[in-house]
């Protein structure tokens, strides 16, 4: 046999059916193809969702829906690189990822782990520093949940602190969001100056240069009264929605906190016992809020904005427009009312004539049918005009209505804010004698705890006096319960005071309107 | 810190466990067994099937006999020549970076900032180890079986244990050597970071004079660094400390240019911060508790909260906090007791709102009764405070007078003493754990500490090695990656889902309420909340009976995997306690159980699996 | 069944020790997940390989060649029947401390260099230092790689890259060497000295079996081949008697001057003979080989018996196979 030295001959066997198969095209499997196309087709809606605005076009349905809300990163606020990398690194688990970590934040607080319980919250904000509910709630359950936790007055501060600060860091990554100021006002105010530990806590407020060289560097030492402080969050944050950013809440309740927020400075100070020219000039920094709470234009949900101040004025405006048609139609009111009254039955006018007491159920049904007849209102006034002086007196008759109306309407507003009893407090507040019976009440209170018997007499009897013109002065405040509990507290250590003194409470005694009063409500 | 279980001795709880181990391993080899005879069966009939299932299990053994070290350690050798190729060192780049950047997550106004530290540089380390080491086995043997590398290997005389073994080992040094190198770099950042100095104003202190003109100290505060200020209080002398803000202290002392007790301080120097990164060597005493009327009871009082780790004792009664510690040396304790404690407060009425609420604090004879007078002091809370209690002790007697007597000779007892807690305050509560009062028996390093708490990461790195080999025996790299993760996540979930087990067939919702899968997706859609109960409609039913039969393998498998947070000792080394030995070497038994059962089940796979098909 | 099946039973019990590589009714057939028949890889397989023989397992490329050696080396486990390899079941690990195997792509770690590679399956075999580091030093200066040593094999061409997988497969002086594919890759000198290692390796009374596609390899080395083709067993026997061309009669002649042939010729005439040629010979392997594919194409399922190679060379079986004792 022979060993040529041939090049190779590698045997190569065509193995029958080559890849040939039906389903290929494009050197692709049929499965693979109608991924592609499903993917393509999807790609479709996707880009009209989610396309991207530029200044040629509004962009896809999503982007539109950002401008709408206000939703865009660089309208929010602030941009931290760390939370959009962790956001980046969640791959898009970013919901997932906080439900667990809201999960663990329960968990922490639970175990009284506050360490942990911090640092988690921190990293759910991060992973969502756009969201208004977590900033408040987990704001709320430092200051107000985790504080009460802690014994020493010190520490439960620092966690009230804690949540405020929480706050100010969402307020810096949403700047367009007027609530979280309120909120962070709302804190300040009202936690550190309602709380159990408000002595102390306000104490501890003015004292932290840390806190306020952070908030407003160069704050004075009067202004950092936490109710102070509290307002200018709340001037803030108006003055945020007066810029056309979309406020999110009761518009009624949430401008009425400046005058509010002022309200509580004036009484902290009282209780304080800061008087004098200090507390005046309180009380007049609240008068003025509640002037200029008074004029701000509040939405309603008739679409009509109203100003809390002007019921006064819309009435008086009605009772214009009235005279007015009276001027155009003499004596057409009482004529049409007269028309009415005699188109009256005599089972109607007998039912009428009946004592309201007397009535059977027969006539208190015609009296209320009478009653509606009877009723004359300008437009029907204007509606049975002659006719050269119809138009003009219907156009009248419109503009009394919507006066009417209006007047109504902040009526309704009014009882939901309590505005005339603040009102009436801001005006009366202000005044001397006000002022005095405040003085005297916070002196008489300290002679008394101080067993100054004779002292705190006279001190009760100078605030009761002062009291009574202020009473006089206010009639809203005479009817107002809170001032009448307030008051009747005053009175019972007066009582005290008399009794350990072997006297009685004279009579009539000068407040002997509230005291009776209060006794009526207490039996 | 928190210990809601108390750590058995080793010696203890070594017998029972490895009882326990044979049992569980035993059962699961005859329980496998019976799978793969079963599967036999249905292919070649029962007898055949069963040849081979006892082939099978006589070849294991055979395997076992003939392993050799040398060929393991020249497959350990190949797994790190490949993790190296692999530029596995890159991770320590990634590590630096994060190092570098951990101020970006971590915030310095902490109440705790050593705390957040630590766990999280622990973290990061066991992370990055852990998934590094994932990553290499997971993807290991699944590549050379793509590359056929592993033909040239397996028709060597080379055991499907050794190669699994081998693989095990190797990526496990790697880790090794990541962990170590990442343990020492987080030690001292953390070292570095806690470190800091304050500086101190003259303005910020001031001066505080007694009646007679004299100086009485001074008062003040620091600067404010690191998001945080201490409040000091200077003794005469000029010397003394800050108040304890974020978990630490310093000391401080007034520099003053001549006589101290004379002229003003010109300055101030203030030391390192004292009680971070402490390593406290507790001997740990049991709780039991006297009833308002002084009657022996076993629990505390419940004041409500959802978490009953802590019970209260009423102030103002004769309800009382007793722990016997045990095993007292005097030469231990030669100079008292340092009794450590921590007490949660409950005001039932705001009290004083400045002032703390005061409790006192008595050693007790266990035998003769002979107890020592009070020791008086106010609770601080979520802050160890400490009291010694010292050589002599006053006694008082029924009839009133005092005698001193010795604590070794007099109070304790055959190494036995009682400490009893009462609180002072009427109608205001104490609240302890049985782990919040100890004696402090010594101090350890911290950087052993920190080494102890490395072990616990190593022993997780071990563990997610052992198992990524083992699923990479039979399942491809991704596949195996994520049947990794998902073992570890129902490991870390293993509590809840025993819990949601439990609550599924007694169907008392407190246990853990919302219900199996399907209960779940139910509530979802329909948007019912997972307190509500759900009408017992037939629906409901059934689902109920389904989510049962979905919940019982998932209870298994929560029986069986590990939980690598039950391996983490950080919470010891956050609160600045020793982690104790005894912990360590169960964590390590536990680990090594699970690495043999991952080995065998490993090297089962490879052996049953073609590796060329 | 194979011709030769009645045979191998006598001559087993006989020549126990002699038989290195033994299959027995040996068949795979490849399963899809849930267990159905994919791909029939192997028809039933008797086969008996002696010590010191070169067997040769021809056939194209899925004809059951390489599975028929995983199935030897217990790389993958047979549906039917079994393979034994010094008398042990294929998928007993002892065994491989007797055999050497060259992948066909030697799949060796790129990461590791020469010297690793060596060094590392020596440890395999649990050799001591000094012996790996001889062999080692050996072999890769037998395969010609001794400048080339210390380069990452990633590095190395498809010749280097066969020449360190030869080196693997002898660490441990194998007395049974399988080696698939050995000749592909390499360029015709490289092909030469494979050969020869082939044949080195045969004197040394090692027993070598090999498969291949490229034909050359078998015919030059082989003392028999068994030809497989879709899985099944076509041909086995010697390749002198396979490819033994009766009723044609060559010669070779060394130096005869072009005037001599007319003489040759009218010599050879005058005894009858036809069909005189001057030339050099074809691979008659090849035509032997593109004759059994061409025949089982046309119909499949039948034995190829009357080829032109004749009938004679037919009855073949073990007790054929060359001795080299």
């Amino acid at each position: 046999m022979s060993l040529p030295d041939h090049p190779q001959r590698v045997l190569s066997v065509q193995l029958g059916a080559a890849k040939t198969k039906k389903g290929f095209w494009l050197g692709l499997h049929s499965e693979t193809l109608v991924a592609l196309v499903l993917i393509a087709a999807m790609l479709v809606p996707l880009s009209a969702l989610s396309q991207p605005a530029d200044s040629s076009s509004p962009g896809g349905y999503l982007a539109r829906l950002r401008t709408q809300f206000g939703l865009s990163q660089a309208n929010l606020g602030e941009i931290d690189p760390t939370s959009e990398t962790i956001r980046l690194a969640t791959l898009g688990l970013k919901n997932i990822a906080v439900t667990l970590l809201w999960d663990r934040a329960n968990h922490y607080k639970k175990v009284e782990d506050w360490t942990n319980l911090s640092a988690t919250l921190e990293q759910m904000i991060k992973l969502q520093p756009n969201f208004y509910s977590i900033w408040d709630f987990q704001a709320h359950n430092l200051s107000y949940n985790i504080s009460v936790e802690f014994d020493d007055y010190h520490d439960r501060y620092a966690w009230v602190m804690k949540g405020i600060e929480f706050l100010r860091q969402g307020i810096a990554f949403n700047q367009r969001e007027p609530r979280l100021l309120g909120r962070m006002g709302w804190f300040i105010g009202h936690k550190i100056g309602k709380a159990d530990e408000k002595k102390q806590y306000r104490r501890l407020f003015k004292a932290d240069d840390d806190f306020h060289d952070r908030d407003r560097p160069g704050r004075t030492l009067p202004e950092r009264d936490n109710w102070l402080v509290a307002r200018e969050k709340y001037l803030g944050a108006q003055q945020l929605a007066d810029s056309g950013v979309p406020l999110r809440t009761t518009a009624l309740i949430f401008h009425g906190e400046p005058m509010m927020t002022a309200i509580n400075y004036a009484r902290s100070l009282e209780q304080d016992g800061t008087f004098g020219p200090a507390l005046r000039d309180a009380w007049t920094l609240a008068g003025d809020e509640m002037r200029r709470y008074s004029v701000r234009e509040i939405p309603t949900s008739w679409d009509v904005p109203i100003r809390l101040g002007l019921r006064e004025a819309e009435l008086t405006r009605a009772e214009q427009m009235a005279a007015e048609i009276e001027q155009l139609l003499p004596g057409q009111f009482q004529a049409l009312e007269k028309l009415q009254r005699e188109s009256l039955t005599t089972e109607q006018e007998n039912a009428l004539q009946t004592a309201a007491i007397d009535r059977t159920e027969a006539e208190q049904k015609m009296v209320a049918q009478a009653e509606a007849t009877l009723k004359v209102t300008w437009p029907m006034v204007a509606s049975a005009a002659p006719a050269d002086l119809r138009n003009a007196a219907k156009k009248l008759a419109a503009r009394y209505v919507e006066a009417e109306e209006t007047a109504e309407m902040i009526d309704r507003y009014r009882d939901i804010v309590n505005y005339n009893f603040w009102r009436a407090t801001c005006e009366a507040e202000v005044t001397e004698p006000a002022l005095r019976a405040r003085e005297t009440a916070w002196r008489a209170e300290q002679e008394f705890q101080n067993a100054q018997l004779q002292a705190a007499k006279k001190s009760y009897e100078e605030s009761f006096a002062a009291w009574r013109e202020v009473l006089d002065a206010a009639p809203v405040l005479r009817a107002d319960e809170l001032t009448a509990e307030e008051l009747a507290e005053l009175i019972a250590r007066y009582r005290m005071v008399l009794e350990q003194l072997d006297e009685k409470l004279p009579t009539p005694f000068i407040l002997q309107d509230i005291l009776d009063r209060t006794s009526t409500v207490a039996q | 810190m928190v210990l809601e279980e108390e750590i058995p001795k080793f010696s203890a709880w070594i017998g029972p466990a490895l009882l326990w181990y044979l049992f569980a391993g035993s059962l699961i080899v005859v329980i496998v067994a019976a799978l793969a005879w079963l599967v036999q069966s249905t292919l070649y009939g029962p007898l055949v099937a069963g040849d081979r299932v006892y082939r099978g299990l006589l070849a294991g053994l055979g395997d076992c006999a003939g392993i050799s070290l040398r060929r393991i350690w020249a497959l350990s050798r190949l797994a790190i020549q490949e993790s190296l190729r692999r530029n596995v060192l890159v991770v320590l780049g990634l590590f630096a970076l994060i190092v570098l950047f951990a101020g970006w997550f971590l915030d310095p106004t902490s109440v705790n900032p050593g705390k957040l530290y630590l766990g999280f540089m622990l973290t990061a380390t066991s992370l990055l180890v852990c998934l590094v080491t994932l990553v290499l086995s997971v993807f290991s043997l699944p590549a050379d079986i793509r590359s056929k590398a592993i033909q040239t290997v397996v028709t060597k005389p080379v055991r499907s244990a050794e190669i699994v073994l081998g693989r095990m080992i190797g990526f496990s040094i790697v880790g090794t050597v990541l962990l170590a190198l990442m343990g020492t770099t987080g030690w001292a950042f953390i070292v570095r970071s806690v470190n800091h100095r304050h500086e101190i104003a003259a303005e910020d202190v001031l001066e505080n004079r007694a009646d007679d003109g004299t100086t009485a100290g001074w008062e003040g505060r620091t600067s404010f660094d690191r998001g945080h200020r201490h409040r000091i209080d200077l003794k005469p002398d000029g010397s003394g400390r800050t108040d304890s803000t974020q978990g630490h202290r310093h000391d401080v002392r007034a520099v003053t240019a001549g006589d101290a007790t004379t002229s003003r301080p010109i300055a101030y120097a203030v030391g390192s911060p004292v009680g971070l990164l402490e390593s406290r060597k507790p001997l740990r005493g049991t709780l039991r508790f006297l009833d308002r009327g002084g009657r022996p009871s076993t629990k505390g009082i419940s004041v409500g909260a959802e978490w009953s780790y802590r019970q209260y004792i009423e102030g103002g009664t004769l309800a009382a906090a007793i722990w016997t510690f045990d095993g007292i040396a005097e030469r231990e304790f030669a100079n008292g007791l340092p009794l450590e404690m921590i007490v949660r407060v409950f005001r039932t009425h705001k009290g004083e709102i400045e002032k703390g609420i005061t409790g006192s604090v008595r050693v007790r004879n266990p035998i003769s009764g002979l107890q020592s007078d009070p020791f008086y002091f106010t609770a601080k809370e979520f802050t160890i405070d400490a009291i010694n209690i010292p050589r002599t002790l006053a006694v008082t007697s029924v009839d009133g007078g005092t005698r001193q007597v010795d604590l070794f000779t007099d109070i304790v007892a055959a190494g036995r003493v009682e400490v009893i807690l009462q609180c002072l305050q009427p109608a205001q509560y104490y609240g302890i754990a049985q782990a919040d009062f100890y004696l402090r028996a010594g101090n350890g390093s911290f950087a052993i500490n920190y080494a102890k708490s490395c072990l616990g990461i190593w022993f997780s790195m071990l563990l997610v090695t052992a198992i990524g080999v083992m699923f990479s025996t039979f399942l491809a790299g991704p596949v195996a990656l994520l049947a990794t993760l998902s073992i570890l996540l129902i490991g870390q979930f293993r509590e809840f889902i025993q819990r949601l087990f439990e609550s599924q067939v007694t169907g008392d919702a407190t246990i853990a309420p919302g219900g199996g899968p399907i209960e779940s997706l139910y509530r979802i859609v329909t948007q019912t909340s997972i307190t509500l109960d759900l009408d017992p409609t037939v629906a409901v039913q059934s689902i109920k009976t389904i989510d049962t039969f979905l919940l019982a393998p998932m209870r298994l498998g929560a029986g069986i995997f590990p939980s690598l947070s039950a391996l983490g000792t950080a919470d010891f080394l956050a609160g600045g306690f020793d982690i104790p030995l005894d912990l360590l070497a169960e964590n390590g038994m536990e680990t090594l159980g699970y690495l043999l059962a991952f080995f065998v089940a490993g090297a089962f796979c490879l052996k049953a699996r073609e590796v060329a098909s | 069944m194979h011709a030769g099946t009645s045979e191998k039973k006598d001559s087993h019990a006989s020549n126990l020790r002699d038989v290195v590589v033994e299959a027995r009714n040996l068949s795979k057939t490849y399963r899809d997940f849930w267990g159905r028949s994919k791909k029939v890889a192997l028809k039933p397989l008797d086969l008996e390989i002696r010590r010191g023989e070169i067997f040769g397992l021809l056939g194209p490329n899925g004809s059951g060649k390489t599975t028929t050696l995983k199935l030897l080396l217990g790389l993958i486990f047979p549906t039917s029947g079994e393979a034994l390899v010094f008398g042990r079941d294929a998928t007993d690990v002892s065994k491989n401390e007797r055999i050497g195997y060259l992948p066909e792509e030697s799949y060796l770690y790129k990461f590791l260099d020469a010297e690793e590679t060596l060094d590392f399956y020596g440890r395999l075999f649990g050799l001591p230092p000094q012996e790996r580091k001889r062999r080692g030093d050996a072999l890769i200066k037998m395969v010609g790689l001794d400048r080339d040593k210390k380069r990452q094999l990633k590095e190395y061409s498809k010749g280097m890259t066969r020449r360190i997988g030869v080196a693997q497969a002898l660490i441990n002086d194998p007395e049974l060497v399988l080696l698939d594919e050995p000749t592909s890759g390499l360029d015709p000198i490289g092909t030469r000295e494979m050969k020869d290692l082939i044949i080195d390796l045969k004197q040394r009374g090692k027993t070598v079996i090999l498969c291949s596609h490229l034909l050359a390899d078998v015919e030059d080395v082989c003392d028999r081949i068994a030809v497989l083709h879709q899985g099944e067993l076509k041909e086995l026997g010697r390749v002198a008697d396979l490819l033994r061309v009766t009723g044609v009669t060559q010669i070779r002649v060394n130096g005869l001057p072009t005037q001599a042939h007319d003489e040759i010729r009218a010599l050879l005439t005058r005894y009858g003979g036809e069909d005189i040629e001057f030339g050099n010979p074809t691979t008659t392997l090849e035509e032997l080989f593109l004759e059994v594919v061409r025949d089982t194409e046309a119909r499949p399922g039948r034995r190829a018996r009357s080829i032109a190679v004749g009938a004679g060379s037919q009855t073949n079986g073990p007790a054929d196979a060359p001795r080299h004792d």
